[in-house]
């Protein structure tokens, strides 16, 4: 990610006030045509109403260009087709290489609008693999945008979690709901975090942690390493185990990599 | 400008005529005619395969070329006046795949265009 993004994510006045701006700092997925029909309201987008910072997509690459500082992709849905820009670590090449033209790829990015165009501005790609995941991914766009115009369904007999997604507002956990139900397999208990695993809570919490110490001592925050996560935690958890957790969180977008793989950060 | 794409069955081939589409089936024939070298002129349209789309229905896809296919394959293609469809591009999906449940996105494609768009922006 390049230093842009970084300092864009710690010094914009939305990050400051996460529980005041939840709904804005959560991760929604989107379709590309909801981006482009999104209202702009002061450089920020607007989809059903509700801010939209952070999104999770699913698409196919139509066209991929690289240069020094960075590779553009072309992204199509079938509802449209956007720009995504992925900043370069220094020795990202390689890594690069994975994504195809005429493949899909899971995308998690930042949304930014300017006066010409929206694009997004890439945190992490997935090549898809399973195919049913674009299926689920439209039916969980379509879950969320219902639950925010129409209000969420009632439970099944599932006992559905009324905690919200990473301790957010109510209207956002509502949103999030089944992505939980599907990443987990499991429904999630009512507690503090969301997260049933103890260690996810436990990487979460210090890797939260660090971020606040970081912020508080003024010095900035390139995410806190994945060796630091796992020296804490073997003791408890075992090495692979802790690396199998922190890679499952960020998966499933819950950390993102900043600088390079090895450093980590929270998604709010 | 062909960016929208819609998600389609058999059954709604009828509605999008002339229109770029998306369309994922399993493969039911492959038809690659292999030709002298001259007749190969008129090779142009001769391979096609015949998939059946999420809701049953069987759509016959003209290929660019021949082509390796797994199970199931997402076509991108323009409808022709027949319902059958000129492809342009497509995805191997593999050999796992619900049909039954991508329908129901196709079926939602209609009904939600806030996020399923079925028409060019202006």
């Amino acid at each position: 990610m390049s230093s842009e993004c970084t300092s864009n994510l710690l010094n914009s006045p939305s990050s400051r006030q996460i529980t005041s701006r939840s709904v804005k700092q959560s991760l929604r997925p989107v379709t590309i045509g909801q981006i482009m029909k999104a209202e702009e309201y002061d450089k920020t987008l607007l989809i059903d109403e509700e801010e939209v910072s952070q999104i999770k997509l699913i698409a196919n690459v139509c066209s991929v260009g690289v240069n020094a500082s960075c590779t553009t992709y072309i992204l199509g849905d079938g509802t449209g087709t956007i720009k995504a820009k992925e900043w370069h670590a220094d020795d990202e090449s390689a890594f690069k290489e994975r994504i195809m033209v005429n493949t899909y790829v899971q995308i998690f990015g930042n949304l930014k609008a300017t006066e010409t165009e929206r694009y997004v501005s890439i945190f992490q790609t997935r090549p898809v693999t399973d195919y049913n995941e674009l299926t689920h991914h439209y039916l969980e766009v379509l879950s969320v945008h219902l639950s925010i115009t129409r209000g969420s369904l009632p439970p099944p007999q599932q006992a559905l979690p009324s905690s919200s997604f990473s301790g957010q507002s109510e209207t956002s956990s509502l949103s999030y709901l089944p992505y939980g139900m599907y990443s987990n397999n499991v429904p999630i208990l009512n507690n503090d975090e969301g997260f049933v695993s103890p260690l996810h809570k436990e990487i979460r919490r210090l890797v939260r942690q660090w971020a606040n110490t970081r912020n508080g001592l003024g010095e900035s925050d390139d995410g806190m390493e994945i060796n630091e996560l796992v020296l804490r935690l073997q003791s408890t958890y075992g090495r692979d185990t802790v690396r199998d957790g922190v890679q499952w969180l960020i998966n499933e977008g819950h950390l993102y990599t900043t600088m390079d793989e090895e450093h980590v950060r929270i998604t709010e | 400008m062909d960016v929208i794409t819609p998600r389609v069955n058999y059954g709604l081939l009828s509605r999008y005529k002339g229109r770029k589409v998306r369309l994922v089936g399993r493969v039911i024939q492959v038809h690659i005619l292999t030709l002298k070298a001259e007749e190969s002129t008129i090779a142009e349209t001769s391979h096609t395969v015949v998939v059946e789309a999420c809701d049953k229905g069987q759509v016959s896809v003209r290929l660019r070329q021949p082509s390796n296919f797994t199970t199931y394959v997402e076509f991108v293609g323009r409808v022709n006046t027949d319902l059958s469809i000129n492809e342009f591009v497509f995805t191997n999906f593999g050999d796992t795949f619900d049909l039954d449940l991508h329908n129901k996105v196709v079926e939602y494609w209609q009904r939600f265009p806030d996020i399923f768009p079925t028409e060019e922006l202006p």
